[in-house]
């Protein structure tokens, strides 16, 4: 069975069981992975990915489908979620973790971009971006870094962020096929 | 700004990657009611899922089932107790759950009277009890949101302004609903009682005509129909006709004409 994201997104409002398996099955994988992409330990990531579904479907009357698709509501739920962890203190105690200061160093210590990117899709994909805009992509997508941060850490003003955002996406759609 | 400077700016992209500030965030959502930038903002979305698709990696089981244990174990059907369901029947069902326990009660009573000394059965009881106790906890649990349906239900009809509308059947149509407004908040509720019953691949979706254009107010959960119980669905201010059509499961995006169930105008 196939549904519309129109019809998920009903089925959701109504508190579907049905609707919220379909969502699972479909984005889970996904949702796991950018998650992963953010957390290393995979207990967490797990844990994080469970209270993300939790979240989603605790606050779907919050998503608006006339301010964006239903899978970049959930991508920016799964984000901020993961980021968030990240900076907590409890994470960051966890020597294991690579924190933020660690990432902001790395960027600024080399031109190289050392910040990880485990998975094999991902960084192929990412990989393949110009350097300003793999680090770009990496701090925003992967590492949850404003806009202003970005300029700031990086040195560059905020409206070549701002260009260097609108490129990196526009080489991307030029990667990626609809499948 | 114009349609092709917000494509250009860059500010699409930042919208769509979640970091645009407060500021950015208004000007896109205006710029968004521009089919042009909304068809902008979809390919950009598309090429963010992309990426995301491409890191996707395999859940492991357990993760659904601890899903399904927190957020569906204590209901059986596809509706957790969080829809907007009253269940006129909660207390029948609570005596029924102290009638069972007290049998329960009086069982391993009884049993303890003859079995004290095995420490084994003992402990078996205990499970049972604590089986029994779970169960009773669970009923709470229901009982409680339904308490606080209850609150917002009548919350919705002392502190607003409702006005009642008989919804009519519509020619060659049978059935009617009862709907009420909150003239000050806009909420709607419809009560589904009178409309026929239908099979799992349909569902009755609610419309509000505003300015002559049908505004979808979403979907009366299956369950409700015929049963003296109160839909809240969405909410709406100016609305002249509200209306029930009779829709595939999941409902649509514009309303199926010929299947208009019942109707009522405003004012």
């Amino acid at each position: 069975m196939k549904y519309t994201e129109e019809e998920v997104v009903a089925l959701l409002r109504q508190k579907s069981k049905r609707g919220f398996d379909y969502l699972y099955e479909n984005y889970s994988r996904a949702i796991y992975g950018v998650i992963s992409g953010v957390i290393q330990d995979e207990d967490d990531a797990q844990d994080l990915l469970q209270e993300v579904f939790v979240k989603i479907w605790n606050n779907f009357s919050q998503y608006d489908d006339s301010k964006g698709r239903l899978y970049t509501w959930m991508l920016n739920i799964a984000r901020n979620a993961s980021i968030d962890k990240t900076r907590s203190k409890e994470y960051k105690k966890d020597a294991k973790n690579q924190s933020l200061d660690y990432s902001v160093n790395a960027i600024n210590s080399s031109n190289s971009s050392s910040i990880s990117v485990d998975h094999i899709g991902l960084d192929k994909l990412i990989d393949s971006l110009k350097e300003e805009h793999k680090v770009l992509v990496e701090m925003i997508y992967l590492q949850g870094y404003t806009q202003a941060e970005v300029a700031e850490t990086l040195n560059i003003p905020l409206g070549t962020v701002k260009t260097r955002i609108r490129n990196a996406i526009l080489s991307l759609r030029e990667k990626v096929v609809e499948p | 700004m114009i349609a092709k400077d917000i494509i250009t700016s860059g500010l699409l992209e930042a919208y769509a990657l979640g970091v645009t500030s407060p500021e950015e965030t208004a000007l896109v959502l205006e710029a968004l009611k521009n089919p042009e930038v909304r068809r902008e903002l979809e390919e950009i979305e598309d090429a963010v899922w992309q990426l995301a698709k491409q890191s996707e990696k395999e859940v492991p089981a357990n993760v659904k089932m601890r899903l399904d244990e927190d957020l569906f174990s204590q209901t059986e059907t596809d509706h957790t107790p969080e829809t907007t369901v009253v269940s006129i029947n909660r207390n029948e069902s609570i005596s029924i759950w102290k009638v069972a326990a007290g049998i329960a009660l009086a069982i391993s009573l009884g049993l303890n009277v003859f079995q004290y000394s095995s420490s084994r059965q003992l402990s078996e009881q205990l499970a049972e009890l604590t089986k029994t106790n779970d169960v009773l906890a669970g009923e709470v649990k229901v009982v409680r949101q339904d308490l606080d349906f209850y609150g917002k239900i009548s919350d919705f009809f002392q502190r607003g302004e409702i006005k009642s509308f008989e919804l009519q059947p519509m020619p060659n149509k049978q059935g009617r609903a009862m709907l009420y407004c909150d003239l000050k908040t806009g909420k709607v509720a419809v009560k589904p009682m009178g409309l026929p019953a239908l099979d799992n691949q349909h569902q009755y979706q609610l419309w509000a005509l505003i300015d002559g254009k049908p505004v979808d107010m979403g979907m009366i959960p299956n369950d409700m129909i015929g049963k003296d119980q109160l839909a809240m669905l969405k909410s709406v201010q100016g609305a002249q006709a509200f209306a029930i059509t009779r829709e595939p499961f999941g409902g649509k995006a514009e309303p199926t004409i010929e299947e208009m169930i019942v109707m009522a105008k405003v004012g």
